[in-house]
C-alpha cells in the first residue's frame, strides 16, 4: 500500500486520509500502467532517516 | 546531521511547505532531513499552487481529463485535512455520467476507460470444477511471399514448414 507523506514523514497522529493517498496513488497506477512511487527505495530511505533521527535523540 | 533525501512525492509534487500543509516542518522526520526537489511556490494563493501542482501532474498524466486530474490532484494533496474524504470523492464529477437530452433514462459516462460489460471480462478455467487450461492450436507459420521466396532460394513447401 503507498504510503502518504505524513506517514513517511513520521506523524504520529493520523487520520483516514491516509487512505485517500493510497488511493490516488493506485488511480494514478491505473492511469500510467506503473507504480507512481516505486515504494522500496523511499521506505529504506525513510527507515535509514529514521535511524539517524532516533540516534540524534539518544544524544 | 543533515541527509539529502531525494523524495520521489517531492519530485513530483513539489517540496511542501508549511503554507500548503500546515504543521509540515513540525513532523518528526522533517527536522532531520533537507528535501530536494523543485520548490512549492510559497508566496502565493493556494489557488495557484493548486494550478501549479496540477501542471506537473498534467504533464504526466496527459491522456487524462481535466476532471482525472482534479480528482488526482485532490486525492494527492499535501494536507491531510485537506486531502479529499471517500464519500467527497464518490462524488465527485470524474465518476458522474450524464444524462443525453432527447434519450429517455440514457446514461453517458463521460471518461475514458468505459466500463467494461461483465459478460465480457476474462474467465479461467475452473480447477474446482475440473476444467482444463484450453491448449492453443499450433498454427502453421504464414506461407512467404513469392519475391522472397525466390531470394531465399525456398521451394513452395519450404515456405509452410
Amino acid at each position: 500500500m503507498p504510503r502518504s507523506p505524513e506517514l513517511l514523514l513520521g506523524a504520529r497522529e493520523y487520520t483516514t486520509a491516509v487512505d485517500m493517498w493510497s488511493v490516488g496513488c493506485i488511480f494514478a497506477e491505473l492511469m500510467q500502467k506503473e507504480p507512481l512511487f516505486t515504494g522500496r527505495g523511499e521506505i529504506d530511505q525513510i527507515n535509514k532517516v529514521s535511524l539517524i533521527w532516533h540516534h540524534g535523540d539518544n544524544n | 546531521m543533515e541527509t539529502i533525501i531525494d523524495f520521489q512525492i517531492f519530485n513530483l509534487l513539489g517540496q511542501p511547505n508549511d503554507e500548503v500543509w500546515p504543521g509540515f516542518h513540525s513532523l518528526p522526520v522533517v527536522k532531520s532531513i533537507n528535501p530536494v526537489g523543485p520548490p512549492y511556490v510559497s508566496c502565493f494563493l493556494s489557488m495557484v499552487n493548486l494550478t501549479l501542482r496540477f501542471s506537473t501532474l498534467r504533464q504526466r498524466f496527459k491522456p487524462l481529463s481535466s476532471e482525472g486530474h482534479h480528482l488526482l490532484s485532490s486525492l494527492l494533496m499535501y494536507d491531510p485535512a485537506r486531502r479529499v474524504s471517500a464519500d467527497q470523492a464518490l462524488e465527485h464529477q470524474y465518476f458522474k455520467s450524464v444524462l443525453i437530452p432527447g434519450v429517455e433514462a440514457m446514461l453517458m459516462i463521460r471518461e475514458n476507460p468505459l466500463p467494461k460489460h461483465p459478460d465480457l471480462f476474462a474467465s479461467f478455467p475452473s480447477q474446482a470444477a475440473g476444467e482444463r487450461k484450453h491448449k492453443w492450436m499450433a498454427s502453421p507459420s504464414a506461407p512467404v511471399r513469392e519475391d522472397r521466396m525466390a531470394k531465399a532460394e525456398l521451394t513452395d513447401l519450404d515456405s509452410f514448414v
